[in-house]
Protein backbone atom coordinates (compact mmCIF):
# COMPACT_ATOMS: atom_id res chain seq x y z
CA UNK A 1 0.00 0.00 0.00
CA UNK A 2 2.82 2.57 1.37
CA UNK A 3 4.54 1.49 -1.95
CA UNK A 4 1.38 2.38 -4.00
CA UNK A 5 0.92 5.80 -2.32
CA UNK A 6 5.20 6.52 -2.66
CA UNK A 7 4.50 5.50 -6.63
CA UNK A 8 1.25 8.03 -7.24
CA UNK A 9 3.69 10.74 -5.49
CA UNK A 10 6.29 10.01 -7.81
CA UNK A 11 3.88 10.07 -11.02
CA UNK A 12 2.23 13.49 -9.54
CA UNK A 13 5.67 14.72 -9.27
CA UNK A 14 6.63 13.79 -12.41
CA UNK A 15 3.65 15.50 -14.05
CA UNK A 16 3.89 18.93 -11.86
CA UNK A 17 7.68 19.25 -13.46
CA UNK A 18 6.52 18.06 -17.28
CA UNK A 19 3.76 20.81 -16.63
CA UNK A 20 6.30 23.33 -15.06
CA UNK A 21 8.41 22.88 -18.14
CA UNK A 22 5.67 23.45 -20.65
CA UNK A 23 5.00 26.53 -19.33
CA UNK A 24 8.09 27.81 -19.35
CA UNK A 25 8.26 26.77 -22.94
CA UNK A 26 5.00 29.22 -23.34
CA UNK A 27 6.60 32.36 -21.43
CA UNK A 28 9.36 31.81 -24.16
CA UNK A 29 6.48 31.65 -27.11
CA UNK A 30 5.55 35.15 -25.18
CA UNK A 31 8.71 36.88 -25.38
CA UNK A 32 9.03 40.13 -27.57
CA UNK A 33 10.02 40.74 -29.79
CA UNK A 34 9.93 38.09 -31.78
CA UNK A 35 9.73 37.74 -35.54
CA UNK A 36 6.60 36.33 -37.41
CA UNK A 37 5.40 35.96 -41.01
CA UNK A 38 2.16 37.41 -42.13
CA UNK A 39 -0.38 35.69 -43.79
CA UNK A 40 -2.80 36.64 -46.26
CA UNK A 41 -5.53 37.91 -43.43
CA UNK A 42 -3.21 40.46 -42.52
CA UNK A 43 -4.85 43.27 -44.47
CA UNK A 44 -7.03 43.46 -41.52
CA UNK A 45 -4.11 45.26 -39.86
CA UNK A 46 -5.67 47.34 -37.61
CA UNK A 47 -4.27 51.33 -37.41
CA UNK A 48 -3.55 53.15 -34.19
CA UNK A 49 -5.02 56.36 -33.49
CA UNK A 50 -2.31 58.50 -34.84
CA UNK A 51 -2.23 56.74 -38.05
CA UNK A 52 -4.89 56.81 -40.68
CA UNK A 53 -5.88 54.45 -43.08
CA UNK A 54 -4.32 56.70 -45.55
CA UNK A 55 -0.97 55.79 -44.37
CA UNK A 56 -1.54 52.12 -44.32
CA UNK A 57 -2.34 52.77 -48.19
CA UNK A 58 0.78 54.28 -48.90
CA UNK A 59 2.58 51.26 -46.96
CA UNK A 60 0.89 48.38 -46.58
CA UNK A 61 2.05 44.91 -45.37
CA UNK A 62 2.12 41.70 -47.98
CA UNK A 63 1.08 38.34 -47.72
CA UNK A 64 4.78 36.83 -46.55
CA UNK A 65 6.19 39.69 -45.10
CA UNK A 66 8.12 38.83 -42.71
CA UNK A 67 7.20 41.26 -39.35
CA UNK A 68 8.95 41.85 -35.81
CA UNK A 69 6.38 42.28 -33.42
CA UNK A 70 7.80 44.47 -30.21
CA UNK A 71 4.72 44.34 -27.78
CA UNK A 72 1.71 42.10 -27.38
CA UNK A 73 -1.68 43.57 -25.64
CA UNK A 74 -5.05 41.91 -25.76
CA UNK A 75 -4.39 39.92 -28.41
CA UNK A 76 -2.98 42.43 -30.89
CA UNK A 77 0.89 42.69 -31.42
CA UNK A 78 2.71 46.01 -32.03
CA UNK A 79 5.17 46.20 -34.59
CA UNK A 80 7.37 49.30 -36.08
CA UNK A 81 6.83 49.90 -39.75
CA UNK A 82 9.77 51.15 -41.76
CA UNK A 83 8.25 54.54 -41.85
CA UNK A 84 8.81 54.84 -38.32
CA UNK A 85 5.11 54.27 -36.38
CA UNK A 86 3.86 51.91 -34.74
CA UNK A 87 0.63 49.48 -36.18
CA UNK A 88 -1.24 46.96 -34.33
CA UNK A 89 -1.27 43.27 -35.74
CA UNK A 90 -4.33 40.78 -34.76
CA UNK A 91 -1.64 38.20 -33.74
CA UNK A 92 -3.87 35.55 -35.27
CA UNK A 93 -3.03 36.87 -38.30
CA UNK A 94 0.36 35.98 -37.73
CA UNK A 95 2.03 32.21 -38.29
CA UNK A 96 5.87 31.37 -38.16
CA UNK A 97 8.00 31.09 -40.82
CA UNK A 98 7.59 27.24 -41.04
CA UNK A 99 4.03 27.40 -40.52
CA UNK A 100 3.67 29.88 -43.52
CA UNK A 101 5.67 27.53 -45.98
CA UNK A 102 3.64 24.42 -44.90
CA UNK A 103 0.33 26.87 -45.87
CA UNK A 104 1.65 28.43 -48.79
CA UNK A 105 2.73 25.14 -50.03
CA UNK A 106 -0.28 23.44 -49.17
CA UNK A 107 -2.14 26.39 -51.11
CA UNK A 108 -0.23 25.87 -54.15
CA UNK A 109 -0.98 21.93 -53.87
CA UNK A 110 -4.86 22.72 -54.18
CA UNK A 111 -4.13 25.13 -57.37
CA UNK A 112 -4.88 28.06 -55.98
CA UNK A 113 -2.41 31.12 -55.92
CA UNK A 114 -2.47 34.25 -54.24
CA UNK A 115 -1.34 32.60 -51.11
CA UNK A 116 -4.89 31.05 -50.78
CA UNK A 117 -4.39 30.18 -47.33
CA UNK A 118 -8.13 30.38 -46.67
CA UNK A 119 -8.36 27.83 -50.36
CA UNK A 120 -6.18 25.34 -48.22
CA UNK A 121 -8.67 24.88 -45.46
CA UNK A 122 -11.15 23.64 -47.99
CA UNK A 123 -13.73 26.82 -47.39
CA UNK A 124 -15.00 26.95 -51.33
CA UNK A 125 -15.59 30.49 -51.63
CA UNK A 126 -11.97 30.46 -54.31
CA UNK A 127 -11.17 30.84 -57.72
CA UNK A 128 -11.49 26.96 -58.34
CA UNK A 129 -15.19 27.34 -57.32
CA UNK A 130 -16.05 30.43 -59.27
CA UNK A 131 -14.62 28.47 -62.10
CA UNK A 132 -16.95 25.34 -61.20
CA UNK A 133 -19.74 27.11 -60.76
CA UNK A 134 -19.19 29.33 -63.84
CA UNK A 135 -19.01 25.78 -66.29
CA UNK A 136 -21.94 24.45 -64.76
CA UNK A 137 -24.20 28.06 -65.06
CA UNK A 138 -24.49 29.84 -68.09
CA UNK A 139 -26.49 32.27 -66.20
CA UNK A 140 -23.58 32.46 -63.91
CA UNK A 141 -20.56 33.26 -66.32
CA UNK A 142 -22.31 35.96 -67.86
CA UNK A 143 -22.52 37.21 -64.23
CA UNK A 144 -18.54 36.53 -63.77
CA UNK A 145 -18.66 38.11 -67.38
CA UNK A 146 -19.48 41.46 -65.97
CA UNK A 147 -17.96 41.37 -62.98
CA UNK A 148 -14.87 40.70 -65.10
CA UNK A 149 -15.33 43.85 -67.21
CA UNK A 150 -16.42 46.31 -64.37
CA UNK A 151 -13.46 45.39 -62.91
CA UNK A 152 -11.13 45.89 -65.88
CA UNK A 153 -10.00 42.63 -65.88
CA UNK A 154 -9.93 39.23 -64.59
CA UNK A 155 -9.02 38.89 -60.87
CA UNK A 156 -5.97 37.08 -61.51
CA UNK A 157 -4.72 40.10 -63.39
CA UNK A 158 -5.51 42.70 -61.20
CA UNK A 159 -1.80 42.45 -59.18
CA UNK A 160 -0.43 43.18 -62.40
CA UNK A 161 -1.87 46.36 -62.73
CA UNK A 162 -4.98 46.88 -64.80
CA UNK A 163 -6.99 49.52 -67.00
CA UNK A 164 -7.88 47.82 -70.10
CA UNK A 165 -10.67 49.37 -70.57
CA UNK A 166 -9.55 53.25 -71.55
CA UNK A 167 -12.65 55.06 -70.01
CA UNK A 168 -12.68 53.68 -67.05
CA UNK A 169 -9.17 54.19 -66.45
CA UNK A 170 -9.70 56.73 -63.62
CA UNK A 171 -11.52 54.19 -61.23
CA UNK A 172 -9.72 51.42 -61.95
CA UNK A 173 -6.41 53.52 -60.98
CA UNK A 174 -8.14 54.13 -58.15
CA UNK A 175 -8.81 51.31 -57.36
CA UNK A 176 -5.74 49.41 -57.87
CA UNK A 177 -3.10 51.77 -57.31
CA UNK A 178 -2.85 52.96 -53.71
CA UNK A 179 -0.59 55.87 -54.11
CA UNK A 180 -2.88 57.19 -56.59
CA UNK A 181 -5.67 56.67 -54.67
CA UNK A 182 -4.41 57.92 -51.60
CA UNK A 183 -3.25 60.98 -53.37
CA UNK A 184 -6.86 61.46 -55.32
CA UNK A 185 -8.58 60.76 -52.30
CA UNK A 186 -6.57 63.92 -50.17
CA UNK A 187 -7.41 66.32 -53.20
CA UNK A 188 -10.96 65.58 -53.09
CA UNK A 189 -11.28 66.05 -49.65
CA UNK A 190 -9.50 69.28 -49.24
CA UNK A 191 -11.52 70.78 -52.40
CA UNK A 192 -14.32 69.56 -50.15
CA UNK A 193 -13.26 70.83 -46.76
CA UNK A 194 -12.81 67.93 -45.52
CA UNK A 195 -10.52 66.46 -43.22
CA UNK B 1 -37.34 6.39 -32.96
CA UNK B 2 -36.76 7.58 -36.23
CA UNK B 3 -37.26 11.05 -35.47
CA UNK B 4 -34.65 10.92 -32.37
CA UNK B 5 -31.79 9.23 -33.93
CA UNK B 6 -32.58 11.98 -36.72
CA UNK B 7 -32.18 14.64 -34.02
CA UNK B 8 -29.40 13.36 -32.50
CA UNK B 9 -27.48 13.33 -35.60
CA UNK B 10 -28.48 16.50 -36.42
CA UNK B 11 -27.23 17.29 -33.65
CA UNK B 12 -23.70 15.92 -33.55
CA UNK B 13 -23.34 17.43 -36.92
CA UNK B 14 -24.22 20.96 -36.51
CA UNK B 15 -22.22 20.88 -32.82
CA UNK B 16 -19.51 19.76 -34.84
CA UNK B 17 -19.43 22.60 -37.68
CA UNK B 18 -16.50 24.46 -38.05
CA UNK B 19 -16.69 28.17 -37.67
CA UNK B 20 -13.26 29.70 -38.92
CA UNK B 21 -13.67 33.40 -40.29
CA UNK B 22 -13.50 33.61 -43.67
CA UNK B 23 -9.99 35.27 -44.66
CA UNK B 24 -10.09 38.07 -47.16
CA UNK B 25 -9.65 36.10 -50.17
CA UNK B 26 -12.29 34.15 -49.40
CA UNK B 27 -14.07 37.21 -48.42
CA UNK B 28 -13.33 38.62 -52.00
CA UNK B 29 -14.06 35.39 -53.68
CA UNK B 30 -17.66 35.32 -52.05
CA UNK B 31 -18.28 38.77 -53.12
CA UNK B 32 -17.60 38.23 -56.60
CA UNK B 33 -20.08 35.15 -56.16
CA UNK B 34 -22.85 37.68 -54.74
CA UNK B 35 -22.07 40.14 -57.26
CA UNK B 36 -22.02 37.39 -60.26
CA UNK B 37 -24.69 35.52 -59.12
CA UNK B 38 -27.25 38.25 -57.47
CA UNK B 39 -25.95 41.91 -58.43
CA UNK B 40 -25.15 41.45 -62.67
CA UNK B 41 -27.86 38.85 -62.45
CA UNK B 42 -30.57 41.36 -61.53
CA UNK B 43 -29.31 45.09 -62.24
CA UNK B 44 -27.01 47.10 -64.41
CA UNK B 45 -24.32 49.13 -64.18
CA UNK B 46 -24.84 52.78 -64.51
CA UNK B 47 -22.58 53.48 -68.15
CA UNK B 48 -21.22 57.00 -66.31
CA UNK B 49 -17.88 57.20 -65.64
CA UNK B 50 -18.11 60.40 -63.58
CA UNK B 51 -20.91 59.57 -61.80
CA UNK B 52 -19.19 56.21 -61.04
CA UNK B 53 -15.55 57.46 -60.33
CA UNK B 54 -17.57 60.57 -57.45
CA UNK B 55 -18.93 57.18 -56.01
CA UNK B 56 -16.05 55.85 -55.60
CA UNK B 57 -14.15 59.10 -54.64
CA UNK B 58 -17.03 59.85 -51.60
CA UNK B 59 -16.76 56.27 -50.92
CA UNK B 60 -13.20 55.95 -50.19
CA UNK B 61 -13.05 59.66 -48.52
CA UNK B 62 -15.08 57.66 -45.60
CA UNK B 63 -13.86 54.27 -46.17
CA UNK B 64 -10.25 55.59 -45.47
CA UNK B 65 -11.11 56.60 -42.42
CA UNK B 66 -12.84 53.47 -41.01
CA UNK B 67 -9.85 52.09 -39.19
CA UNK B 68 -10.06 48.97 -41.00
CA UNK B 69 -7.71 48.95 -44.09
CA UNK B 70 -9.05 47.96 -47.48
CA UNK B 71 -9.66 44.80 -48.08
CA UNK B 72 -8.18 42.37 -50.37
CA UNK B 73 -8.20 44.16 -53.48
CA UNK B 74 -9.70 46.84 -52.42
CA UNK B 75 -12.92 48.56 -51.69
CA UNK B 76 -15.35 48.37 -55.53
CA UNK B 77 -18.19 50.99 -55.37
CA UNK B 78 -20.75 50.56 -58.11
CA UNK B 79 -23.66 52.82 -58.69
CA UNK B 80 -25.84 50.11 -60.58
CA UNK B 81 -29.55 51.27 -62.46
CA UNK B 82 -32.90 51.09 -60.39
CA UNK B 83 -35.63 53.20 -58.86
CA UNK B 84 -35.28 50.84 -56.02
CA UNK B 85 -33.85 53.41 -52.91
CA UNK B 86 -31.32 51.17 -51.92
CA UNK B 87 -27.45 50.27 -51.39
CA UNK B 88 -26.11 47.20 -50.28
CA UNK B 89 -22.57 45.70 -49.31
CA UNK B 90 -21.17 42.32 -50.54
CA UNK B 91 -18.22 40.41 -48.72
CA UNK B 92 -14.68 41.52 -49.99
CA UNK B 93 -15.39 45.30 -49.86
CA UNK B 94 -18.19 45.29 -52.94
CA UNK B 95 -20.19 48.11 -52.25
CA UNK B 96 -23.82 48.77 -54.53
CA UNK B 97 -25.54 51.71 -54.17
CA UNK B 98 -28.95 52.42 -56.56
CA UNK B 99 -29.39 55.45 -59.22
CA UNK B 100 -32.62 55.89 -57.04
CA UNK B 101 -30.82 56.16 -54.00
CA UNK B 102 -28.14 59.17 -55.64
CA UNK B 103 -31.54 60.73 -56.19
CA UNK B 104 -33.08 60.46 -52.93
CA UNK B 105 -30.06 62.24 -51.36
CA UNK B 106 -30.09 66.19 -50.93
CA UNK B 107 -26.13 66.50 -51.15
CA UNK B 108 -22.76 64.68 -50.84
CA UNK B 109 -23.25 64.92 -47.02
CA UNK B 110 -25.96 62.35 -47.42
CA UNK B 111 -24.60 60.69 -49.87
CA UNK B 112 -21.15 59.89 -47.71
CA UNK B 113 -23.33 58.91 -44.60
CA UNK B 114 -25.22 56.14 -47.48
CA UNK B 115 -22.21 55.06 -48.21
CA UNK B 116 -20.66 54.84 -44.84
CA UNK B 117 -23.15 53.08 -43.51
CA UNK B 118 -22.02 50.30 -46.01
CA UNK B 119 -18.75 50.78 -45.17
CA UNK B 120 -19.88 50.57 -41.62
CA UNK B 121 -21.05 46.79 -42.32
CA UNK B 122 -17.69 45.89 -44.01
CA UNK B 123 -16.19 47.41 -40.87
CA UNK B 124 -18.14 45.31 -38.68
CA UNK B 125 -18.01 42.02 -41.02
CA UNK B 126 -21.37 41.41 -40.93
CA UNK B 127 -21.21 40.70 -44.62
CA UNK B 128 -18.58 38.02 -44.29
CA UNK B 129 -20.43 36.46 -41.28
CA UNK B 130 -23.82 35.78 -43.72
CA UNK B 131 -21.01 34.74 -45.97
CA UNK B 132 -19.81 32.03 -43.12
CA UNK B 133 -23.54 31.31 -42.04
CA UNK B 134 -24.56 30.58 -45.78
CA UNK B 135 -21.45 28.14 -46.55
CA UNK B 136 -22.44 25.96 -43.50
CA UNK B 137 -26.03 26.33 -44.09
CA UNK B 138 -25.06 24.60 -47.79
CA UNK B 139 -22.39 21.94 -45.71
CA UNK B 140 -24.72 21.02 -43.53
CA UNK B 141 -26.88 20.65 -46.07
CA UNK B 142 -25.17 18.21 -48.04
CA UNK B 143 -24.31 16.65 -45.42
CA UNK B 144 -27.98 16.32 -44.13
CA UNK B 145 -29.16 15.21 -47.66
CA UNK B 146 -26.44 12.19 -47.26
CA UNK B 147 -27.30 11.12 -44.18
CA UNK B 148 -31.61 11.16 -44.70
CA UNK B 149 -30.66 8.98 -47.40
CA UNK B 150 -28.90 6.81 -44.77
CA UNK B 151 -31.42 6.65 -42.18
CA UNK B 152 -33.84 6.30 -44.33
CA UNK B 153 -33.13 3.46 -46.23
CA UNK B 154 -31.68 1.59 -42.80
CA UNK B 155 -35.27 2.34 -41.72
CA UNK B 156 -36.90 1.09 -44.80
CA UNK B 157 -38.19 4.48 -45.75
CA UNK B 158 -39.16 4.33 -49.81
CA UNK B 159 -37.49 6.50 -51.97
CA UNK B 160 -39.97 9.47 -51.67
CA UNK B 161 -39.85 9.49 -47.86
CA UNK B 162 -35.58 10.02 -48.44
CA UNK B 163 -36.49 12.57 -50.77
CA UNK B 164 -38.83 14.25 -48.35
CA UNK B 165 -36.01 14.38 -45.60
CA UNK B 166 -33.71 15.43 -48.15
CA UNK B 167 -36.12 18.34 -49.54
CA UNK B 168 -36.19 19.49 -45.90
CA UNK B 169 -32.97 19.70 -45.26
CA UNK B 170 -32.11 21.45 -48.54
CA UNK B 171 -34.49 23.80 -47.57
CA UNK B 172 -31.95 24.77 -44.51
CA UNK B 173 -29.74 25.44 -47.67
CA UNK B 174 -32.02 27.64 -48.64
CA UNK B 175 -32.27 29.56 -45.72
CA UNK B 176 -28.89 30.35 -45.89
CA UNK B 177 -28.47 31.79 -49.14
CA UNK B 178 -31.61 33.98 -48.23
CA UNK B 179 -29.89 35.45 -45.57
CA UNK B 180 -27.44 37.08 -48.55
CA UNK B 181 -30.80 39.59 -49.11
CA UNK B 182 -30.60 41.51 -46.23
CA UNK B 183 -29.41 41.85 -42.72
CA UNK B 184 -30.78 41.94 -39.71
CA UNK B 185 -32.20 45.11 -38.35
CA UNK B 186 -30.14 45.21 -35.52
CA UNK B 187 -26.98 44.98 -38.20
CA UNK B 188 -28.36 48.12 -39.70
CA UNK B 189 -28.79 50.14 -36.27
CA UNK B 190 -25.40 49.13 -35.50
CA UNK B 191 -23.97 50.55 -39.05
CA UNK B 192 -26.26 53.57 -39.02
CA UNK B 193 -24.28 54.59 -35.62
CA UNK B 194 -21.29 53.15 -37.23
CA UNK B 195 -21.94 55.44 -40.15
CA UNK B 196 -22.69 58.27 -38.43
CA UNK B 197 -19.00 58.83 -36.36
CA UNK B 198 -17.48 57.73 -39.71
CA UNK B 199 -19.04 60.45 -42.01
CA UNK B 200 -18.77 63.12 -38.47
CA UNK B 201 -14.78 62.02 -38.22
CA UNK B 202 -14.52 62.85 -42.17
CA UNK B 203 -16.02 66.67 -41.31
CA UNK B 204 -19.10 66.02 -43.05
CA UNK B 205 -22.66 67.07 -41.76
CA UNK B 206 -24.11 64.11 -39.86
CA UNK B 207 -27.29 65.81 -39.34
CA UNK B 208 -27.45 64.92 -43.05
CA UNK B 209 -28.76 61.17 -42.07
CA UNK B 210 -31.88 62.70 -40.59
CA UNK B 211 -32.98 64.36 -43.45
CA UNK B 212 -32.18 61.51 -45.46
CA UNK B 213 -34.05 59.33 -42.82
CA UNK B 214 -37.07 61.64 -43.42
CA UNK B 215 -37.23 61.76 -46.98
CA UNK B 216 -36.84 58.13 -47.17
CA UNK B 217 -40.16 58.10 -44.31
CA UNK B 218 -41.88 59.96 -46.92
CA UNK B 219 -41.17 57.86 -49.67
CA UNK B 220 -41.22 54.63 -48.05
CA UNK B 221 -43.37 52.91 -50.83
CA UNK B 222 -39.82 53.05 -53.07
CA UNK B 223 -37.14 51.91 -50.30
CA UNK B 224 -36.13 48.39 -49.90
CA UNK B 225 -33.23 46.35 -48.26
CA UNK B 226 -31.00 48.60 -45.97
CA UNK B 227 -33.47 51.33 -45.86
CA UNK B 228 -36.77 49.32 -46.23
CA UNK B 229 -35.68 47.27 -44.07
CA UNK B 230 -39.35 45.38 -42.70
CA UNK B 231 -40.98 47.61 -45.08
CA UNK B 232 -42.67 49.35 -42.54
CA UNK B 233 -42.41 52.99 -41.37
CA UNK B 234 -42.08 52.56 -37.62
CA UNK B 235 -38.77 50.39 -38.26
CA UNK B 236 -37.56 53.64 -40.20
CA UNK B 237 -38.78 56.12 -37.78
CA UNK B 238 -37.20 54.08 -34.90
CA UNK B 239 -34.11 54.13 -36.85
CA UNK B 240 -34.28 58.01 -37.58
CA UNK B 241 -35.24 58.20 -33.59
CA UNK B 242 -31.89 56.43 -32.51
CA UNK B 243 -29.17 58.17 -34.36
CA UNK B 244 -30.89 61.39 -33.40
CA UNK B 245 -30.73 60.47 -30.33
CA UNK B 246 -26.66 59.54 -31.37
CA UNK B 247 -26.20 63.10 -32.95
CA UNK B 248 -27.05 65.08 -29.84
CA UNK B 249 -25.11 62.74 -27.64
CA UNK B 250 -21.99 63.24 -29.51
CA UNK B 251 -22.94 66.89 -30.57
CA UNK B 252 -22.17 65.80 -34.44
CA UNK B 253 -22.27 69.60 -36.14
CA UNK B 254 -21.40 70.86 -38.98
CA UNK B 255 -22.98 71.92 -42.46
CA UNK B 256 -22.59 71.12 -46.34
CA UNK B 257 -20.20 72.99 -48.03
CA UNK B 258 -20.90 75.11 -51.24
CA UNK B 259 -18.58 73.00 -53.35
CA UNK B 260 -19.28 69.55 -51.65
CA UNK B 261 -23.17 70.47 -52.51
CA UNK B 262 -22.31 72.08 -56.02
CA UNK B 263 -20.14 68.85 -56.95
CA UNK B 264 -22.83 66.60 -55.64
CA UNK B 265 -25.36 68.84 -58.03
CA UNK B 266 -23.79 68.25 -61.05
CA UNK B 267 -23.65 64.83 -60.48
CA UNK B 268 -26.98 64.15 -59.86
CA UNK B 269 -27.95 66.04 -62.91
CA UNK B 270 -26.39 63.43 -65.41
CA UNK B 271 -29.22 61.01 -63.70
CA UNK B 272 -32.08 63.15 -63.51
Amino acid sequence: MGETMRCITALLILCSAISAQSKDKDKDKGKFPASYKVNVSSSYLLTDPDSTAIDFDLNPLKNGDKVTIVMVQSGYGKLKTSDGKDRWIDMQDLVTEKEYKAADLKAEKEGAKAGAYGAAKGWGYDKKTEEKMSKSNPKYQEGVNRLNAWLGNPAEEIDKGCANSAHWVGIHKMWFDKKYRAKTVKEFMNEGGLK
Amino acid sequence: MKSLLLIATCACVVGCATSSDLTPYEAYYAGRATASGQIFSTYTLLPDVTVQEYVNKVGYTVAMQSGVPTPFYGFFFGVIVSEEVNAFTAPGGFIFVTTGTLKSCQNEDELAYVLAHEVAHHVKDHPGIVAKRAKQAHQFQKTMSKIGKFIGQAAGQTEEESKDIENSFGAIGDIGQEVLKGYPLDWEKEADVLGLDLVARRGYAAGSALNLFRNLESNQRKTTGAYGASGDHPTLRERRKAIEQVIAQKKYGGTATEVRTKRFAEVRARIS
